[in-house]
């Protein structure tokens, strides 16, 4: 069988090729380095330090949102070592998704796609509407005083975003990499703008320490609280992995890009935590919605003012970005495999993308992304986010019992990897810990919505054994040359 | 004025980019055979071709 991957058609003004004959094997474009995977990580996520890890501090206080942020950051740190790990040896699109399949089975992997394209999708819904609500802000800070019409500028930033995934992942995640770049800069050079480093700058810590009403105001429960808002820390650098099959060497990429991943984003959140903590009071901070846009404001300088509206805006473009990529490799993987139609497996012959999965997800992103304009009820906005959050965590409890698996069936030294995590199982098992910890904390305050989710997942399971099952082409699925499992 | 005009924009835009994305998806299901387009396997790595060279089989 000839791979087209080694001819492809870059042209994009040829004509389009007849069909081909039936020999050949379209594959997607292979053509990712570690810089795109990190631009995919990071871009998801760093929206998540420009607005949205402060409702933390709502909770815990400032204190509250720095234990937070060391203990989710232990949480992620795991998730990006055994990411690393799984995915150095699987060079396919799917991600966790792919993962489940091979080291559990096909129920689990059809629950893992629906987790990773719900997270996905309702992540980019989110930034949609913050989008929509950036160019409302943006509008009133210009003297307009009229209402925006939200939907479309809703529309139009999925669209531009759907547009730039359907035409190629190298541009897509090209534009990622430059975007999140400068976002991560803006948060350094604020650091550095309000004397971060220097003393007698702008930054007051005096009253936190002062007293605990200041740093802890609602105690070790609030700390306990703030968890769920923690995520926001990094939520979505998991996302790396399904950009695996378009890497030139996935074994060499996803690890150097998730790790250096990980380690941007551990700073960025330091950073922001320590320059909001010593420029707000945490009264104010807590209800904030663009917490450092804020910080560069009381800063009182406008070329971080500028800085800081720019870096907001284009963190929330790389998230969603981000996500529509990953949730569409997602949905085309489960497509590839039968347990979706294999309709939406179909890749583009000329873009090399999976072009029906990003058109199919449009509807449900914008869906979303409008629901709480349409329904007047900007709460809802934290509901999704919440059904984003929830499906990571319960993929994250699926990681745990897939590491130990991995390493049961192929041990280190039978079957190579790009890397190997260190002190297994302790990842592991910090990662079951303290994903139980955040989802019980979730509960306590979104708890009707995580049963709603559950409830969904298991409908969702009930129609897969019972109407799709049959489809899946257990043997043929697995086309990667690993050695046999251990005691198989 | 100009935030109306900006909205119309963002409504064009989005129906062009739209149309034309199903019009293109649309266009290569026409050209294509269904099974071609479909016929994408699990990723290959230079790490595991190395390990398949070395004898490794599923």
């Amino acid at each position: 069988m000839t791979d087209i991957q080694a001819q492809p058609t870059r042209d994009t003004a040829a004509p389009p090729a007849p069909p081909a004959p039936p020999d050949e094997r379209l594959t997607l474009f292979k053509v990712l380095g570690p810089l795109h995977i990190w631009g995919l990580g990071v871009g998801i996520v760093l929206v998540g330090e420009y607005m949205g890890w402060n409702f933390a501090v709502a909770k815990g206080g400032m204190f509250g949102a720095l234990i937070a942020l060391f203990v989710v950051g232990i949480l992620y740190t795991c998730v990006a070592m055994i990411d690393s790990e799984v995915t150095s040896t699987v060079a396919a699109a799917g991600g966790q998704y792919t993962q489940a399949k091979h080291m559990i089975g096909p129920l689990m992997a059809f629950n893992v796609g629906l987790f990773l394209v719900l997270e996905y999708t309702m992540l980019e819904a989110a930034d949609a509407n913050v989008m929509s609500y950036l160019a409302t802000t943006v509008s009133s800070h210009l003297g307009y005083t009229g209402s925006v019409n939200q939907y479309a500028f809703i529309v139009l930033a999925i669209m531009v975003l759907a547009f730039l995934n359907y035409r190629g992942v190298l541009a897509t995640l090209s534009v990622n990499f430059v975007i999140t770049g400068i976002a991560f800069v803006a948060i350094i050079v604020l650091f550095f703008g309000v004397g971060g480093l220097t003393s007698g700058s702008s930054l007051h810590f005096g009253g936190l320490a002062s007293s605990a009403d200041n740093g802890l105001p609602y105690g070790w429960l609030g700390a306990f609280a703030a968890l769920q808002f923690g995520m926001w820390y990094y939520l979505g650098i998991e996302g790396t992995c399904q950009a695996a099959e378009e890497c030139r060497s996935a074994a060499r990429s996803i690890p150097l890009g998730t790790m250096t991943g990980i380690i941007t984003l551990l700073i960025a959140a330091g950073l922001t935590w320590f320059v909001c903590a010593g420029l707000m009071p945490w009264q104010y901070l807590g209800v904030s919605i663009t917490p450092l846009f804020d910080a560069a404001l009381v800063s009182g300088t406008k070329i971080l003012t500028v800085l800081l509206a720019l870096g907001t805006i284009l963190a929330t473009l790389a998230s969603a970005n981000g996500c529509i990529n990953d949730a569409s490799r997602a949905w085309f993987s489960m497509g590839r495999d039968n347990y979706l139609p294999t309709w939406f497996g179909a890749i583009h012959p000329r873009y090399r993308t999976p072009f029906r999965s990003i058109l199919f997800l449009i509807p449900l992103g914008i869906s979303f992304a409008v629901l709480p304009v349409l329904l007047n009820k900007p709460e809802l906005l934290s509901t999704v986010i919440t059904f984003s959050i929830l499906s990571a965590l319960l993929m994250y409890s699926f990681m745990v019992p897939n590491m130990y698996r991995f390493r049961r069936l192929w041990p280190v030294g039978e079957l190579h990897r790009g890397y190997t995590h260190p002190f297994h199982p302790l990842p592991a098992l910090s990662l079951a810990l303290i994903a139980a910890l955040v989802m019980f904390a979730t509960f306590l305050g979104y708890g009707t919505t995580l049963l709603t989710l559950v409830s969904f997942y298991l409908l969702a399971s009930v129609w897969f054994v019972l109407f799709r099952y049959r489809y899946v082409r257990r043997g043929s699925q697995f086309t990667m040359p690993w050695p046999r499992p251990k005691g198989y | 004025m100009i935030v109306n005009i900006l909205e119309w924009a963002a409504w064009i835009i989005s129906a062009g980019l739209g149309g034309w994305m199903l019009l293109d998806a649309f266009r290569v299901g026409r050209t294509y055979d269904e099974e071609f387009l479909t016929t994408s396997v699990e990723g290959i790595d230079d790490l595991l071709e190395a390990n398949e060279s070395a004898g490794g089989a599923r």
